[in-house]
């Protein structure tokens, strides 16, 4: 699953990169990570990283792939978690006035969450299948870059595994991100 | 405009609900050795009504908490009680230690930090009081040495 997820995104990526380059985009992102509940409820969410491709694939309709990286600490110990989330997704843009557009973005992806314990030496990955909604505002100007404010939510659904945990609460991870974002144009885009 | 919110607004209310509706769980406690974490998430409840998880012999697996603190584990040994912590993601549990006890905190302290403690026990529900709600928490008893292993595996 791991693997062909993998080679789909990597082929998805190839393929769109060559003919896409009049309408595409690149997005890097730099947020707060928030996590509700769950198996990581006494952790704190640091920061959330992440870098997308996105290209045209009807009008205002926009097609790609993104990773994100999220941070979670337990705070004074040496227990943290990584959550790596590459996704596939579709951006739709609004264009409120000359100035402003809404994007809302939903995304579909596979996570792997990594969970450390260096006071103990435990390592440990989870992976699962991840869903996510995202909504920004871009403030649109002339130049090859604009400026977003986000607003992310991820849901995981840890694949099930007996000695990690039996219960299905554990199993289900939600996050939130919000932050800044930058929007690069390489080629036309409105 | 109003097209694609009607899209999206209902796409995140589905997550939402994926990631928010309760779960209910089950889990069988004396089967096998459980982690911390799902021994304490699963032995919750109101106080008001009494839970199938009371009373009911329970497996499970840690490592001991403050282990290389000598007072800490000094005071356990006056207070004849102990604590599991999951390193995985900071969850406890507080064993009571009921008979043995010099035996049973002689064994932990040759234990290093890096051991996996199993236990078995017996779960005790304790209540707490925060003004507005009555919750229960739970406490394991171990009656004997025997029922304290360390690094089994």
């Amino acid at each position: 699953m791991k693997k062909s997820f993998t080679h789909i995104l990597i082929f998805v990526v190839l393929t769109v990169s060559g003919q896409a380059q009049q309408s595409s985009f690149i997005t890097a992102e730099l947020g707060l990570l928030r996590n509700q509940n769950g198996f990581f409820r006494l952790f704190d969410g640091i920061v959330d990283a992440g870098v997308a491709y996105q290209f045209s694939i009807l009008n205002k309709l926009y097609g790609g792939a993104s990773f994100h990286a999220g941070f979670l600490n337990y705070q004074n110990t040496s227990a943290k978690s990584v959550l790596y989330r590459p996704h596939l997704s579709l951006q739709y843009s609004i264009h409120l006035s000359p100035r402003i557009a809404m994007e809302p973005q939903a995304g579909i992806g596979y996570a792997f969450v990594r969970i450390t314990n260096q006071e103990y030496n435990y390592k440990n990955m989870q992976t699962g299948v991840n869903y996510s909604g995202t909504l920004k505002l871009r403030w649109k100007s002339e130049g090859k870059l604009d400026y977003y404010l986000f607003g992310r939510y991820d849901f995981i659904y840890l694949n099930k595994d007996d000695d990690f945990t039996q219960l299905e609460y554990y199993r289900r991870i939600q996050i939130f991100a919000f932050g800044l974002g930058l929007h690069i144009k390489p080629g036309k885009y409105e | 405009m109003s097209k694609s919110l009607c899209i999206f607004i209902p796409g995140v209310i589905v997550l939402l609900f994926l990631g928010c509706s309760k779960t209910n769980d089950t889990l069988v406690l004396d089967q096998r050795y459980l982690n911390i974490a799902d021994v304490v998430e699963f032995c919750t409840g109101s106080c008001d009504v009494e839970a199938p998880w009371e009373q009911s012999t329970v497996l499970l697996k840690g490592h001991l908490r403050d282990a290389m603190n000598d007072s800490v584990q000094a005071d356990n040994r006056i207070k004849n009680r102990f604590y599991l912590v999951d390193i995985r993601n900071g969850m406890f549990i507080e064993i009571r230690v009921e008979n043995d006890h010099d035996q049973v905190f002689d064994q932990l302290e040759s234990a290093m930090k890096q051991d996996i403690i199993y236990v078995s026990g017996k779960a005790n529900a304790v209540s707490a009081f925060d003004g507005s709600e009555c919750t229960k928490g739970v406490v394991v008893l171990i009656m004997s040495t025997t029922d304290l292993l360390i690094n089994l595996e």
